[in-house]
């Protein structure tokens, strides 16, 4: 390609904008900056509401067993949220150098991702009969028969069917989204792999 | 915080001089525009947040274009699936009714974006940067290579290109 066919190519390219188009990349940008703003507060209002629940509850009914499964529960939520927003940071902090650190940082962060959804499809058949043991043990007063009992009633419901039932679709997400990450990553080694034979033809040359 | 002015000021200079730009680094990793659409958010939201790095050693331009890409490469290797050919709209350039000159200038424009979005990512994001007015020493500060090797990539990315535009006219 010659400097002038490429002179005329980038003309091509870098026609304006039409009037509408740009108005709409500018209400874009505003909404942006509304989101970037937002996120910032967000998830430390959802940590902090979480952990004021649960601390309120415990206090309500301050048995031995609820404490026991109440405060577990906290750390574990503060755990998460806390462990959510250094992987959002990591995204946010992706390396900048070049494209070899970005695509380095890029997969230490999708594989991130996928120890995090690990995490989560363990996490949620373990905490949530926690959470339900702590539910029962305000309402019973906390006594280790009586949550027993009161669990083994509940498992008999339609409640406990429909809780069932919604857990299995989080299951399938999280299998879904799996796959979704696994996907990411092949994406991204063959992408390293392209940048590596770019660059070796350059070192050749 | 750079020097030239706070978050809220450099993000009104992105939104008043980098638009163009933007639009046409997304134009050339999206062909949907219901997707393209939801890339530039994302990319406008990625310089926001990133704005408090920016030290003002490179031009504003730069910065903008450098986090574009990274943001469109993110966007291409977390897509649910292979894209599939879109057909890009005939006003691509222009809204207005078009006169034959027009019409003909709307072809090649289109014709030129898909082949753009038919190169290999390391030559697209090259010759995009060169199309944008980028000297090699701004590409090779963009793309974190010598600027001898961002010259080389773009004459392969040139190569290439031409190839695909010939074959497929």
């Amino acid at each position: 390609m010659n400097r002038p066919e490429f002179d005329e190519l980038a003309e091509l390219w870098q026609d304006e904008l039409d009037p509408l188009e740009q108005a709409r990349m500018e209400a874009n940008a505003r909404a942006a900056r509304r989101r970037g703003r937002l996120y910032d507060y967000l998830e430390y209002f959802l940590g902090i509401a979480l952990v004021a629940i649960f601390v309120a509850g415990s206090f309500i009914t301050a048995s031995p067993l609820t404490i026991a499964v109440g405060v577990p529960l906290m750390i574990g939520i503060t755990w998460l949220t806390w462990r959510r927003r250094a992987l959002r940071q990591m995204a946010r902090t992706l390396n900048t150098s070049d494209r070899a650190a970005f695509i380095e940082s890029s997969l230490h962060y999708a594989r991130a991702n996928l120890r995090r959804n690990t995490i989560g499809l363990v996490s949620i058949p373990l905490l949530v009969p926690m959470a339900l043991a702590f539910k029962v043990s305000l309402r019973t007063g906390g006594g280790p028969h009586e949550v027993w009992q009161a669990l083994l009633q509940w498992s008999q419901t339609p409640r406990a069917a429909i809780t069932i039932l919604l857990l299995t679709i989080l299951g399938g997400f999280t299998v879904l989204s799996r796959r979704k990450i696994r996907r990411e990553i092949r994406r991204l080694e063959q992408l390293r792999r392209g940048y590596e034979l770019e660059a070796e033809r350059e070192s050749e040359a | 915080m750079a020097a030239n002015g706070s978050k809220d000021e450099l993000f009104g200079q992105v939104i008043s001089s980098c638009t163009g730009l933007i639009s046409r680094i997304a134009l050339s990793y999206e062909a949907d525009p219901a997707l393209r659409h939801e890339l530039i958010q994302d990319i406008m939201l990625a310089i926001w947040l990133a704005l408090k790095n920016y030290r003002g050693e490179a031009s504003l331009k730069t910065f903008a274009a450098s986090i574009a890409q990274k943001r469109c490469i993110s966007h291409v290797t977390k897509r649910a699936r292979e894209p599939r050919q879109v057909e890009l709209p005939v006003d691509l350039v222009s809204a207005l009714p078009p006169p034959d000159e027009i019409v003909l200038r709307n072809d090649q424009k289109k014709r030129l974006v898909e082949s753009i979005q038919l190169l290999p990512i390391p030559q697209r994001e090259a010759i995009v940067l060169a199309f944008e007015g980028f000297s090699y020493v701004e590409i090779s500060e963009i793309l974190g290579i010598t600027p001898n090797a961002a010259m080389l990539r773009c004459q392969r990315a040139k190569t290439t290109l031409k190839s695909i535009m010939e074959q497929r006219s």
